[in-house]
């Protein structure tokens, strides 16, 4: 004969709660797992690890300031003919950080390539335009071999571009710009004084008009046709993600890659 | 023939004064009404004007009734001062038959009032030279009625235009026009009463056109007392001579009550046009110019002064420095501005 007894309410609390917590245990390995960190993985071995430290140094600041991971990843087999875009991408989705900023360097002999992408908040701080010119920026060092030069300079822009948003790219922003449109600004106001100087015609059509003997006497506006034009909605570039987005690696921005 | 106003108290000569718009004697104070002053005196003038040499271009002899000197003048001065006695003179002969004004504004700004003005607008001058600005070298500050013609005209005008209205929505992912196209006709005659341009040819044309507009509530008719203190000239051009400047002035009035009158477009371009300006009528009046004459720098610079209204046109010099500080000045402002908004939303305060 079994005896059925009815569990207190306090076992039943903790039964429940250790179930709650179990049942937890997956998210936060999950949330372990997806802390961010800067990986720095020079399979083709083309810098120190002395150099690799200095850089791992530098993406670090980008992770604590703008909550960005920085990818280095080099590889002999990477070719520019290959689909290196989409080995990005796999490269990316084997991680579970969210924000990626990613630099791949594809050292194939006679095929070389390296290539930018940005996930995340990286894809809409560092678009299309702004992994081009990380790209043409280091592009000379990549060609002379100075390797660690040329990733110095994609951490330090990287970590400029993030700090600055994109809107700030268009060219009202430039002081260069700013500064023309500041000095016709400042010259119109001055020649308007200068040409007026001897003094203003304070006349008009209607200074000597006799407005009670002064009339239209025949008028008609006559509709004619209507024209239509159609144009497309200008869309905003920042946005946009390059690259392809296979394997389920989602969106990204990307330079289009450089050949070196 | 010459005029002087003798005071009936004292003797002394009378000017017009332009703050009770009287006769006055400055040596007893006694004033004169001009209206009492009546013109048929011209009519007697009408017949030296015929016996007279004053047609001529040369320079005609008059006597000072005050002290008898020969009066220098010009062909064309209508009214000065004697040169020795200082007795101010008005030439009846010059001012009668066709060269007898019909209309007169006669001076509200007096010489002293005049100067103030001119030193304020100088003081104001904001890229005048420094020296320039304090106003202390006016050689001269001459009262002058300076002969216009106060045209009337009619001006008939007609005009085809193309005209649009445009709308723009969004319709998905596009921006759609609409433009609406329309003939439009309008046909108008006006009529413009006293539009004045200067009968002299001493006096530039444009920087007398900036003196304008005068106030005409307050146009005379033309009695000679007014002149009285006052130097003034007859005009050199007849109203036909100079009607093709004011024709030209009006074809742009009825091209603005035209371009004024088509309303409620989005553009409109006038293709056809075609106007027509009459004279109907033409009037002499002599108007008050404050002439003032300055030296700066070695030169002499012309400025003159409605002597209604006391609005000032002549070309002043102007400091390189000051409209070279004043450029840099805005554009260093504007660029910080720049800058501190480009901060502001995020950017570097320089590239």
């Amino acid at each position: 004969m079994v005896i059925y007894r009815k569990q207190p309410g306090y076992i039943k609390f903790l039964k429940y709660t250790f179930i709650f917590l179990i049942t937890l245990i997956p998210f936060l390995t999950a949330y372990k797992t997806a802390d961010a960190e800067t990986i720095i993985q020079d399979d083709a071995e083309i810098i120190s690890s002395g150099e690799e430290k200095k850089l791992q140094d530098l993406c670090d600041k980008i992770l604590k300031d703008y909550d960005t991971s920085v990818y280095i990843w080099t590889d002999n087999d990477i070719s520019g003919g290959s689909n290196y875009g989409y080995a990005m991408e796999m490269f990316v989705a084997t991680h579970p950080q969210k924000n990626v900023i990613i630099l791949m360097v594809g050292m194939h002999p006679g095929d070389r390539i390296y290539e930018i992408q940005g996930y995340g908040i990286a894809q809409e701080m560092i678009n299309n335009k702004r992994c081009g010119k990380i790209l043409d920026k280091m592009h000379d060092d990549m060609v002379d071999g100075n390797y660690y030069s040329a990733m110095q300079v994609f951490c330090k822009e990287s970590r400029t571009y993030m700090g600055r948003h994109p809107r700030l790219d268009s060219i009202i922003f430039s002081p260069v710009f700013q500064f023309v449109i500041c000095l016709i600004a400042g010259i119109i106001p001055v020649a308007v004084i200068a040409y007026n100087s001897g003094g203003r015609t304070t006349t008009n059509s209607h200074t000597y008009l006799d407005v009670n003997n002064s009339k239209v006497i025949g008028s008609f506006d006559k509709y004619t046709h209507t024209t239509v034009k159609r144009t497309p909605k200008p869309h905003d570039n920042s946005t946009s993600g390059g690259g392809s987005s296979g394997g389920g690696g989602g969106s990204h921005s990307s330079g289009g890659g450089r050949s070196f | 023939m010459v005029i002087q106003y003798k005071c009936p108290g004292c003797g002394a000569d009378m000017v017009f004064n332009s703050q009770t718009g009287q006769l006055h004697c400055d040596n007893c104070g006694h004033s004169e009404e001009i209206e009492n002053y009546k013109t048929e005196e011209f009519r007697e003038f009408e017949e030296h004007f015929h016996s007279s040499a004053f047609e001529g271009d040369e320079v005609n002899q008059y006597q000072c009734n005050n002290c008898g000197a020969i009066l220098l003048t010009d062909k064309d001065t209508t009214a000065t001062a004697c040169s020795f006695c200082g007795s101010p003179v008005i030439l009846g002969d010059r001012l009668s038959g066709a060269l007898a004004p019909s209309k007169v504004i006669p001076f509200t700004i007096s010489k002293s009032e005049a100067e103030a003005a001119f030193k304020k607008w100088c003081h104001h001058g904001l890229l005048m030279p420094k020296n320039f600005k304090q106003a202390d070298r006016i050689k001269n500050l001459t009262g002058m009625y300076v002969p216009f013609w106060l045209y009337d005209l009619q001006g008939q005008g007609e005009a085809f235009a193309h005209c649009t209205r445009i709308h723009t929505h969004d319709e998905g992912d596009y921006i759609v026009t609409r433009t609406s196209h329309f003939n439009v006709y309008r046909k108008v005659d006006l009529r413009y009463n006293n539009v004045p341009a200067d009968a002299s040819e001493k006096m530039p044309d444009d920087l007398m056109d900036k003196l304008e507009p005068f106030d005409y509530q307050n146009l005379k008719k033309f009695n000679t007392p007014y002149l009285a203190g006052f130097i003034s000239e007859k005009y050199n051009y007849t109203d036909k001579q100079i009607f093709p400047r004011v024709q030209q002035r009006a074809t742009q009035y009825i091209e603005d009550y035209i371009s004024g009158s088509i309303q409620g477009y989005s553009t409109k371009n006038i293709i056809n046009r075609e106007y027509h300006t009459k004279q109907i009528n033409a009037e002499y009046a002599l108007l008050p110019v404050w002439m003032v004459y300055y030296d700066y720098d070695n030169s002499e610079y012309t400025f003159a002064m409605n002597g209604q209204t006391g609005k000032i046109a002549g070309k002043p010099p102007l400091s390189t420095g000051k409209a070279a500080g004043g450029v840099i000045g805005i554009t260093l402002l504007l660029f910080i501005i720049c800058r501190v908004v480009t901060v502001i939303m995020g950017g570097p305060l320089l590239w």
